[in-house]
């Protein structure tokens, strides 16, 4: 019913705005013409000036748009007028629920035993009483939320058990359900922050949604909800996921602690972001058994998939074929996986593979990989770093003495 | 062709300027609605600080020039060395100063000379040296002492020392809010279509706010005249414009006081330009056209319109002409400088209406203004006119500056709502219909002398000092 009659406003809106731009052009063409022919009939335009035709032919639109101007800018001021006073009316709804809210919020969620039922009866009725207006709502939803999220054992339960004697819910089903995309985006966060299952259904559905911020958050939603699960979504969807999705993927990936992942099927997909995702989680989740798996990957075009994959053999190098794999590849992977990659070179058991590659590093490549080059061999051999101590070049003479002084 | 029919053609070319100028004014509050719809649809839910766990998120460096900054030095780094982001370096450029800028800071944050290997890549003068805290907490703060060479010297040194992807370059005497470097971030990692070239966020006026520890605890709208004045100007520029040109991507211009940049691109144009006081709009100018013509790619020059940055504005008529003559003069010099993007296809929509805007409605317009008004008193003087006709038009202008400069503040109490209460209204209110009659009319002015010193007496580059008195002080 409630996105019946959103989509009746919306559609008022625009009719108003139409009817606005009709009246507009309307009133220009009365103010510039002595009479107006509207269905067969002929009107006086009592608008008209007769003075005009000594006039230059704009001066009458002049005219009509300096009108126009007066009249917006009348309209401006009182729109400025009233949203400063909507937004000193939520100053003094916040003021009430930092006095009085939020002190009876932590009065429930965090006393002790001895706090009487009755007591906290009487809290929870006097809390619904002070929440009715939807700021109020919005504002004890996100903190509840947010404290839920942030807490474990008897207060998480608590503030699960006051979601539930809130009649959260109905907020939450309101919210998800409204046309509204903030109402939407909003409850999704709450769906997420209390891992609500019962609503996998209604976010999966706004995955389905053209807008991209929906889907970005229905995403983020459902991987909280049932990780591993989303994952594998992840490899049908039908649109590119951005670094801002892959990031938050991660971040809630490793959040969930989920070690059973299905790597292998996200490292084998053909789109890169997916494939890198795949490498990423399988690196940070130290999945070494999965090398076989990301070995071709090292091959790709792709640089993304490329470097995660280059990032993962970082991390899984035992043999000195895998340093040699490295360093085969240091020229296409991008300067911050080529500073890892020297980094990883110091536990390298051909130790003279090791320098002779840090070597023709310190001398060919630019200052930053110079000065990671003289890092490693510090700790390789001093000797070696110490060479370069009179070098012809100078940028190896400066890059020696920050590795010395600092 | 009699005096008349001269006085009519004239009278006909100054109204269809002034209807160019009111419709360019029109579509760009138009496309800032759109665009901060936009922004606001995408962003408002985003909790910034997750970022700080963000696996993978580019490292930034910040560079602050700083000359004869004494007073005010040391509040503004510890409000940069505490600026929430996971992987970032704070570089302190002292160019040359006269005062004690570098004692200060050395002694404050007992910084120690040390060998800081760098290449030369973008034109520098020489530096002197490169300073590096011994207090682990302040490891990421470095500065380097150089010799005078100006602003655009002074950030090309910054860029030579920096080591991370991206460079942050403000004015040091700014305030920037904690979370300042997440949101100017987040547009490079959230464009699936394209490359993010740099990132330009809103400067406010932060003269009357209230500053502790280096972050501002209380806006409050100016008490000083002139800069009440700033306050709307800025509310325009930023909130209405630059929005607005953000949703066409056509942002020709990124505050010099805070902006975000792909340092390697910037390398590869040849960092700041030394020889234009108007160094910051050079640079994005420049910047785009290196995309076009050499890289060819899809990319973008993005615009975060919360206010993230807040600035000491001039408060008195002499620094203000000092600073809108030079701006004046950099814009000329970049225009000229670039001026075969000028309706050039090639460009798109840079060259088709991002440039000519600049040169028809920011450089020609207050010219177009000046000569207007000298030609109505002229006309009403010798009676070749009906009065009517030159009220009706200087009407027409007055009528849509209100209107226009009242959307800004309208757009404001919508939005971002920074300054409160019922007081600031009507005070912005007045102001509005003030500007009119006092302060636009003074802006032309300034404008005028730009013009006349980039032309006949060729001022030199400087930094165009200001006159500080410091936020901390100013809370005691």
């Amino acid at each position: 019913m409630e996105r019946f009659f959103h989509q009746v406003v919306v559609w008022l809106m625009r009719t108003f705005y139409g009817f606005l731009v009709f009246l507009i052009v309307l009133g220009g063409y009365w103010y510039v013409h002595p009479r107006v022919f509207i269905g067969g009939f002929d009107f006086v335009n009592p608008f008209y000036q007769t003075s005009m035709a000594h006039f230059p032919g704009w001066l009458p639109v002049v005219k009509y748009l300096i009108g126009l101007f007066i009249v917006t800018s009348v309209v401006i001021l009182v729109l400025v007028l009233f949203f400063v006073k909507r937004q000193n009316e939520a100053e003094k709804i916040k003021k009430q629920y930092n006095d009085k809210i939020v002190p009876l919020f932590f009065s429930v969620v965090y006393h002790d035993d001895s706090y009487s039922a009755e007591g906290h009866e009487a809290a929870i009725k006097t809390l619904r009483k002070l929440i009715n207006d939807e700021l109020s709502k919005h504002l004890f939803l996100t903190l509840i939320s947010q404290v839920h999220a942030q807490t474990t054992g008897i207060v998480k339960e608590k503030t699960e058990s006051l979601f539930r004697a809130m009649r959260c819910k109905e907020w939450l089903n309101w919210n998800l359900h409204s046309p509204v995309k903030l109402r939407q985006l909003f409850a999704m966060k709450v769906v997420a922050e209390f891992h609500l299952v019962e609503y996998s259904k209604d976010v999966s559905l706004l995955l389905k949604k053209k807008n991209y911020i929906l889907r970005s958050e229905a995403i983020e939603t459902l991987l909280r909800l049932h990780i591993n699960e989303t994952l594998l979504l992840l490899t049908g969807l039908k649109f590119a996921l951005d670094p801002w999705n892959i990031n938050m993927i991660i971040k809630i990936a490793i959040e969930s602690r989920e070690q059973d992942l299905e790597y292998g099927l996200l490292i084998r997909q053909d789109v890169a972001d997916i494939s890198a995702l795949g490498i990423t989680l399988a690196r940070l989740n130290h999945q070494k058994e999965l090398k076989s798996v990301i070995r071709p990957k090292l091959d790709v075009d792709n640089v993304l998939v490329k470097d995660e994959a280059v990032l993962a053999w970082i991390d899984f190098a035992e043999s000195r074929s895998d340093y040699v794999l490295l360093i085969e590849r240091f020229e296409v992977v991008s300067e911050k996986v080529q500073k890892k990659i020297l980094k990883t070179l110091i536990s390298c058991s051909d130790q003279t593979l090791a320098i002779d590659f840090l070597k023709r590093i310190v001398e060919t490549k630019p200052v930053s990989l110079k000065i990671v080059a003289l890092i490693c061999l510090l700790d390789l051999d001093l000797n070696v770093v110490q060479t370069y101590e009179n070098s012809e070049d100078a940028l190896i003479r400066q890059s020696y003495l920050q590795v010395i002084s600092f | 062709m009699g005096v008349s029919s001269w006085v009519r053609f004239l009278n006909d070319l100054f109204f269809i300027y002034a209807c160019s100028l009111f419709s360019m004014y029109t579509l760009i509050g138009v496309l800032s609605i759109f665009e901060l719809r936009r922004y606001k649809n995408k962003n408002r839910n985003i909790d910034y600080k997750s970022m700080l766990s963000f696996y993978k998120l580019p490292s930034v460096s910040v560079i602050a020039p700083a000359y004869n900054e004494q007073m005010t030095i040391i509040e503004n780094i510890k409000c940069l060395i505490t600026l929430q982001y996971p992987d970032f370096e704070v570089i302190i450029v002292n160019d040359g100063s006269k005062d004690n800028t570098l004692a200060t800071i050395i002694d404050y944050f007992d910084l120690v000379k040390v060998d800081r290997a760098y290449e030369l890549q973008v034109p520098c003068a020489p530096i002197r040296g490169v300073y590096k805290a011994t207090n682990p907490a302040y490891s990421h703060l470095f500065v380097i002492d150089k010799e005078n060479g100006g602003k655009a010297d002074a950030l090309n040194a910054g860029i030579n020392v920096a080591r991370n992807e991206l460079f942050l370059g403000i004015d040091v005497d700014s305030i920037i809010e904690p979370d300042a470097i997440l949101k100017m971030v987040k547009p490079f990692i959230d464009d699936q279509k394209h490359i993010v070239i740099a990132s330009g966020g809103v400067i406010r006026v932060a003269n009357s706010c209230e500053v502790t520890d280096g972050k501002i605890s209380k806006v409050a709208f100016p008490a000083n005249m002139w800069a009440k004045f700033q306050v709307l100007e800025y509310f325009r520029a930023f909130t209405l414009g630059r929005m607005a040109w953000s949703r066409l991507n056509g942002l020709l211009i990124i505050s010099g006081a805070f902006g975000l940049f792909d340092r390697k691109r910037v390398i590869k144009v040849g960092g700041y330009d030394k020889t234009t006081v108007g160094e910051d709009f050079e640079l994005v100018v420049r910047l785009r056209r290196y995309m076009h013509e050499v890289e060819k790619k899809r990319y973008r020059v993005a615009f975060i319109p919360d206010p993230l940055c807040w600035t000491e504005v001039p408060e008195s008529y002499r620094i203000l002409s000092r600073q809108r003559n030079r701006w004046t003069r950099g814009a000329i010099d970049t225009i000229l400088k670039h001026k075969k993007m000028m309706l050039n296809p090639k460009y798109g929509l840079i060259g088709m209406l991002s440039f000519p805007n600049w040169v028809l409605f920011e450089w020609l317009a207050p010219i177009i203004q000046a000569v207007g008004l000298v030609y109505t008193a002229i006309i009403l003087s010798f009676g070749f006119d009906n009065a009517e006709v030159m009220i009706t038009l200087l009407l027409f202008i007055l009528t849509f500056s209100i209107m226009y400069s009242l959307f800004a503040i309208f757009f404001e109490a919508y939005t971002f709502h920074k300054y409160r209460g019922m007081g600031y209204v009507i005070q912005s209110i007045l102001f509005v219909f003030l500007e009119m009659l006092f302060y636009q009319p003074l802006n032309m002015y300034f404008s005028l002398t730009g013009n006349f010193d980039f032309f006949f007496r060729k001022k030199k580059k400087g930094w165009g000092t200001m006159t500080r008195t410091g936020f901390s002080k100013k809370k005691q």
